[in-house]
């Protein structure tokens, strides 16, 4: 043990290393993460996770603007203003009205001198199938109610195979008539302009949120004059979770404080005892920071907000020291030798809880558990080498009452009591596994989704088929055999659709055999008799065969795509070193695990199923964290048995484990989920329980007052503080506050009336005091 | 393809829902224009009676309808008109079968679960797609939904009704110019006029209603179900 003066020194020397440290480290970039999925664990490999998140982007960095209002004309007079209004605001760049629709006419002037080229399999295959057969289907649809309506296109495109070509762009496009070139749909007898707005870039790092502000005024600006205004996409969502993840940091973090401050000028009637506590507090934080940021180059949001528990753990070890400081006689030095034992076993004990979650291959996890090992470290370096600096005994605080149950409560009748009310609460317990739960969504934005997904279809990137090949011939020839399989999954009804490249980006070689088809065609005077029939001009025959003849060239895929749609863009991932990759679309899939398997039995295709890869993953780590739970109390039960004894030490830990078991029956019987984030809060409560337990169990027996008036004061705080996490908006952290409450109050309660009488702590205390 | 990638069977639902509607938008286009337009005194009625044209005055629940077109498409350039004739048989709940018989013989069935062409699933053609927006609107027969979509004009000559309809909405400017009904009791001429000057005319006739449950129509649609 250091003297004063030393440690005071030494505690200097080692906030030096931890500032030096910080500044080399700190990253030069923002280093406070937001994105939720990024303390996910990366599952899969690294080309699908690539072509995850490359499909995904068109969607990600879009906000969807709907007005409404009774008639049409006032809609389009309405949806005029909300455009005027969205290109006011600096982060959000809408798309002017009539973009899509001009793309797309441009797409067609593009594609069309290569219409000979480019036919649906269907198409192809009834050409071969009977070529005569397929002409004279053409030509009887010519006489029906499609030649009626299609006007104009008889000339451009006398077989109508290029219009089919064409189809699944067109189904591309919003499915709404364009009134004023805005969008518009009909629903619910109310009329709803449709308008785009990805954000900018200025825009897309939505830190403080501008957005959400924009909505609110936007959406009073709306009702002020009868409309209705719907939004949605996913930059609302990512503004909405960073605000209320400040928020919550704020106020938790902010009355938490308060809390402690109110308890200790009460109960110490000083304010040095605040500023020491608030000292070690910060302390704390900061080391938290420090090693999280050194470790691992950036502070997610959500570890904040975790991290702001170890406020809980850390005044624990304060309040050990400073409720010791009011016994009469007592001396800076000496204290912090007597309570040292217990401290340093309760350090031991937590630490290795907490870094035993840096074995599971989960970011959220290891950032946290480095935050709080970190955070504890730092502050019980600060309680033991600078507190004694620092603290003088007490002058006007009374000293803590004598406090002991009449008899300790017997394990042997608690516990298998304590089981049996807490079984029918295990049976109750419902296990979630849901990405949702990572997400906040406030009432008014899922509301409106609900109504965005009943007006408009909302394609999403999370499912896919990924297909791999050494070149891009052979992918795209990979994705047309691919067509059969996806027809039958969508009859069968195993996907609702698909969105593919496959008709769209035809291969090198399926071009020239599209061509080749046509030119057999008019080789057998087929195409001239059909137009001949068709009362075409010889002249208008001769040109549309020498149309056919003309060699072009064969269209690339990369010729292709820029003109595509930013969706089917997406769908092309490129070709990489080793190989060239694409995706296929799946919507509505009903059966992952058929698709699964079947796509196991091919080579060069996987299938990438992001939210359920992550869903499982969850699942996966839940099991894996009941595991670890078990573990890190048999790690924490050996510390404590080495330490203490066999029967102290299963004593002490009865008072965790307990806890713990009460605080799963609890959450059953709430009818609160039960996910993977509950089973990571109980690691908390195993680690404040052993110092609650140790506290005062292994207090001397003079000490025993003071221990039991720190983890008052401790679990009075702790308590307020996580009690606030439970009404948290992110269910994860709500489900943080839901377990550890209940876990803390039945620890704190455990810790005073299972303590064994004081002739015996005496003698164990000594023997421990010795062995550690 | 449509795409529909969200991710739930519902969804796949409410995918199935909108064809639905598209496919009954256009079934319920030619019903209205061919059927459900009544005599010309409701069109040159107040606007307060010409609101709900919704009803066909023919057309009792359970009973369906034949009657015989005669087509004429005429295009600029081209040498001589393409003509066609055939019969259409509307039933209120199977949808509306476009049947020609001559020259060429072809079918389409235009009903809420699709729409098809000899017995092909059409989907979304371009064509239908485009006129998709006039369907939804005519949905109900309703005329104010009408006038959303086109500029509406009426003249009436003793008992002859003409209905003027001039496109104002994307993309069904783009794809026609105009259109113009005339009857009597029922609707017996119809032009499409195409945007460079070519149309399509038609003339119907040989209206009857029969029982919906006769075994013609029954068969008609038989093949379908």
């Amino acid at each position: 043990m250091p003297t004063i003066r030393s440690g005071l020194w030494l505690w200097l020397g080692l906030m030096l290393v931890l500032l030096t440290v910080t500044l080399w480290r700190f990253p030069a970039e923002q280093p406070l993460q937001y994105d939720l999925l990024s303390l996910l664990p990366e599952t899969g490999d690294a080309a699908e996770h690539e072509a995850a998140r490359s499909l995904a982007a068109p969607f990600e960095n879009t906000t969807i603007w709907v007005i409404g209002a009774d008639t049409q004309a006032e809609a389009v007079a309405a949806g005029q203003a909300l455009f005027e209004r969205l290109t006011d605001m600096p982060e959000l760049a809408p798309q002017a009205p009539g973009d899509n629709r001009a793309a797309y006419e441009a797409l067609i002037e593009r594609l069309h001198p290569y219409r000979w080229q480019l036919l649906t399999q269907a198409d192809a295959e009834a050409v071969d199938d009977d070529p005569e057969r397929w002409i004279e289907r053409q030509l009887a649809r010519q006489y029906g109610l499609i030649g009626a309506l299609s006007g104009r296109t008889l000339r451009t495109d006398p077989f109508g195979h290029f219009g089919r070509y064409l189809q699944p762009l067109q189904a591309g496009l919003p499915d709404a008539q364009m009134v004023d070139g805005l969008p518009l749909v009909q629903h619910d007898s109310r009329y709803f302009v449709i308008l785009q707005a990805p954000v900018t870039a200025a825009g897309y790092d939505l830190g403080d949120s501008g957005l959400l502000d924009f909505w609110q005024n936007t959406g009073s600006w709306a009702e002020a004059q009868d409309w209705t205004l719907i939004v949605g996409g996913v930059p609302f969502y990512t503004a909405y979770g960073v605000e209320s993840g400040e928020r919550e940091v704020r106020l938790i973090g902010g009355l938490s404080l308060l809390a402690i401050v109110l308890l200790l000028v009460w109960r110490f009637r000083a304010v040095r005892p605040l500023l020491v506590t608030l000292l070690v507090v910060s302390v704390g934080i900061a080391s938290g920071a420090a090693a999280t940021l050194t470790v691992f180059g950036h502070l997610h949001l959500l570890t904040l907000v975790f991290g702001v528990t170890v406020i809980g753990a850390a005044v624990d070890y304060a309040f050990h020291y400073l409720a010791d400081s009011l016994r009469p006689g007592w001396q800076p030095l000496a204290g912090i030798r007597g309570i040292l034992p217990s401290l340093r076993l309760a350090l031991l004990s937590s630490v290795l809880a907490f870094l035993s979650l840096t074995l599971a291959p989960f970011p959220a996890l290891r950032q946290a558990a480095v935050f709080m090992a970190a955070g504890l470290i730092g502050a019980w370096l600060t309680v033991v080498l600078l507190l004694p600096a620092l603290v003088r005994p007490a002058r006007r605080a009374r000293p803590p009452a004598p406090w002991q149950p009449a008899t300790p409560w017997r394990l042997r009748w608690l516990v298998p009591a304590l089981l049996v009310l807490c079984l029918p609460g295990w049976l109750l317990l419902e296990p979630v596994d849901d990405v949702r739960l990572l997400y906040t969504a406030p009432p008014a934005l899922q509301a409106d989704e609900v109504r965005l997904a009943a007006m408009l279809e909302a394609p999403q990137g999370n499912r896919f088929l990924l297909l791999r090949q050494q070149d891009g011939e052979s992918l795209l020839a990979k994705a047309a055999a691919l067509k059969p399989v996806l027809s039958r999954w969508q009859e069968d009804g195993i996907i609702g659709g698909w969105q593919s490249l496959t008709d769209l980006v035809p291969s090198a070689e399926q071009q020239l055999a599209n061509r080749a088809r046509f030119e057999q065609l008019a080789d057998s005077a087929a195409v001239a008799q059909y137009l001949t029939h068709l009362g075409f001009a010889d002249a208008d025959i001769d040109a549309v065969v020498a149309d056919i003849r003309q060699d072009r060239g064969v269209l690339t895929p990369e010729q292709i795509l820029p003109w595509l749609d930013l969706r089917y863009q997406a769908l092309w991932l490129g070709c990489g070193e080793r190989d060239c990759r694409m995706a296929v679309r799946l919507g509505g899939v009903t059966e992952p695990a058929a698709i699964r398997n079947w796509a196991g039995e091919q080579s060069g295709i996987s299938f990438v199923d992001t939210v359920g890869d992550i869903n499982a993953a969850l699942q996966h780590y839940r099991h894996v964290s009941l595991v670890m739970l078990a573990l890190a109390l048999l790690a924490a039960g050996l510390v404590l048995t080495v330490a203490l004894g066999w029967r102290r030490g299963l004593r002490v830990l009865a008072v965790p484990a307990l806890a713990m078991l009460s605080s799963l029956a609890v959450i059953g019987y709430l009818g609160a989920m039960l996910s993977l984030f509950n089973l990571l809060a109980l690691l908390l409560v195993l680690g404040v329980g052993i110092d609650y337990a140790l506290f005062y169990h292994c207090a001397r027996p003079d000490g025993r007052s003071s221990a039991a008036l720190a983890i008052g004061m401790a679990v009075l705080t702790t308590a307020l503080a996580f009690g606030l996490l439970a009404f948290s908006q992110t269910p994860v952290i709500s489900a943080f506050g839901v377990t550890l409450l209940p876990g803390l109050l039945v620890a704190w309660l455990l810790a005073l009336l299972t303590a064994t009488s004081e002739g015996e702590t005496d003698k164990e205390s000594r023997d421990f005091g010795g062995r550690l | 393809m449509l795409l529909l990638t969200t991710d739930t069977a519902a969804e796949a639902g409410r995918f199935r829902q909108r064809l639905n509607l598209r496919a009954f938008g256009l079934a319920s286009l030619l019903a209205s224009v061919l059927v459900l337009l009544p005599g010309s005194g409701v069109w040159a009625d107040t606007e307060a009676a010409a609101d709900s044209v919704a009803v066909a005055p023919m057309l009792d629940s359970g009973q369906a309808l034949r009657a015989v077109f005669q087509q004429q498409r005429t295009l600029p350039d081209l040498a001589r008109p393409l003509r066609s004739e055939g019969e259409l048989i509307y039933h209120p709940d199977q949808g509306l079968i476009w049947r020609v018989t001559a020259p060429l013989q072809s079918e389409m069935l235009i009903r809420d679960t699709g729409v098809y062409q000899d017995g092909e699933a059409v989907g979304q053609g371009t064509t239908m797609a485009g006129l998709q927006p006039l369907f939804a609107a005519l949905f109900g027969g309703d005329r104010s939904a009408l006038s959303e979509h086109f500029e509406l004009e009426e003249a009436l000559n003793g008992d002859r009704w003409t209905l003027q309809l001039t496109p104002k909405t994307e993309p069904l400017a783009s794809l026609l110019a105009a259109m113009e009904a005339t009857g009597t009791d029922v609707v017996e001429t119809l032009r499409i006029k195409d945007l460079d000057g070519g149309e399509t005319r038609l003339e119907f006739s040989s209206y009857r209603s029969e029982d919906a449950d006769d075994p013609d129509i029954r068969q008609a649609f038989d093949a379908y179900n």
